[in-house]
């Protein structure tokens, strides 16, 4: 156990890997804690895998659908994917097909909801003063959805076009565009003032 | 990621990095636990979970520290240092304890790789307190710690800000190191 996990970490020191979000990473380990969880229902390696991959897609819920339906998406992801698990076949990373189920899952709400609106800003403590990271996120929170999307996956979790064309059910020139000009959104947001306007027309 | 339209400068991608992640409040893991079980796709072993995943959890807190000092800042980092200091405020089981001291490990193999890391540990529960025993119950029970390198102190704010301690309700209390 102590070396499986030291060696997942020593696997990373020849690139620079500051998002843990490398879909690829540790994919084998995902491979074992599945088949533990699939043959044996073995809580610990549910709770592994939980522990693993929830991060990422609760960052990624957070910004798309706001804090606390983030909570109700992100376990809605996690019973269709434990439902669909032993049907996974493994061609591309566990994490990316998680992100799937996730944004689908966020899609239904949204379509239940009816019209779309900005990520609600996250409760709890905030200091004003801490500059760049607080009014990079609010640039981020105020693009329209699509927007915010692209760049999140791109831009913050490392995604590439092709992936996310795949997730998205887009093309990946779209997913370029898109990127492209939530980029400038965010910029001309940072360059503009501190409190960002014109949510959801996205430029 | 090449992208030859992409003009954030340095902080801003790691701005947008660091945003890459937010653990998930512990009841979410509770509540998808408790559908699963009911659902009978769990096999629930309270005990013998503990003490393996309370293992695992030490090991990944100390691999945050690992991959801090194998990835050093460049030699003679002269950046003011810092030392958070993690005081529990509420009791939690040894399962909520355990996963918690991943979710640390994961923001400390972050801070790490961004080369703020510089030491990081969980502490025991015992405590021997020399001088006025008073000292001790001024924040509560100190759980852990973590020594970062910062380039000044908003910045180590902003990386206590970010510690997932403060998102299970302990209290981080910072504490600029004196270079004497």
């Amino acid at each position: 156990m102590v070396r499986e996990r030291q060696g997942e970490l020593d696997g990373g020191s020849g690139r620079p890997p500051p998002a843990l979000s490398d879909p690829d990473r540790g994919r084998e380990d995902d491979r074992l804690l599945a088949a533990a969880f699939i043959e044996r229902r073995d809580e610990r390696a549910f709770r592994a895998l939980y522990g693993r991959h929830s991060p990422a897609l609760y960052g990624l819920l957070r910004r798309i659908v706001g804090g606390s339906e983030a909570q109700d998406v992100l376990q809605e992801t996690w019973l269709r994917a434990v439902r669909g698990l032993s049907g996974f076949r493994w061609e591309g990373a566990l994490r990316t097909w998680l992100t799937g189920i996730a944004l689908n899952c966020a899609r239904e709400l949204r379509r239940a909801q009816g019209p779309p609106r900005a990520a609600a800003p996250e409760p709890g403590p905030r200091l004003p003063s801490l500059g760049q990271r607080i009014d990079l996120e609010r640039a981020v929170d105020g693009l329209a959805e699509g927007y915010r999307t692209v760049l999140f996956l791109h831009d913050s979790q490392g995604y590439t076009h092709a992936e996310i064309a795949a997730l998205l059910g887009v093309d990946e020139g779209t997913s370029k565009s898109q990127l492209s000009r939530a980029r400038r959104a965010v910029r001309e947001s940072l360059r503009g003032d501190a409190e960002p306007r014109g949510k959801g027309d996205g430029g | 990621m090449v992208d030859e339209h992409d003009d954030w400068d340095e902080s801003e991608r790691q701005a947008l990095r660091t945003m890459a992640e937010a653990p998930p409040p512990p009841a979410v893991l509770e509540r998808v636990l408790d559908e699963l079980g009911r659902s009978g796709r769990l096999c629930k072993r309270r005990m013998a979970g503990w003490t393996l995943s309370a293992a695992a959890s030490l090991v990944l807190f100390a691999g945050g520290f690992t991959v801090g000092q194998r990835r050093p800042t460049p030699a003679g980092d002269a950046r003011p240092r810092y030392l958070l200091l993690l005081y529990d405020a509420t009791a939690s089981t040894p399962q909520e304890e355990a996963a918690r001291v991943s979710e640390y490990g994961a923001w400390a193999r972050r801070l790490g790789a961004a080369g703020h890391l510089k030491a990081g540990e969980k502490l025991k529960d015992e405590a021997f307190v020399l001088g006025p025993a008073a000292r001790e119950a001024e924040h509560g029970r100190l759980g852990g710690y973590f020594l970062v390198a910062a380039a000044s102190l908003d910045e180590a704010l902003a990386i206590a800000r970010d510690c997932p301690h403060l998102r299970h309700g302990g209290r981080v209390v910072l504490r600029p190191i004196d270079p004497v």
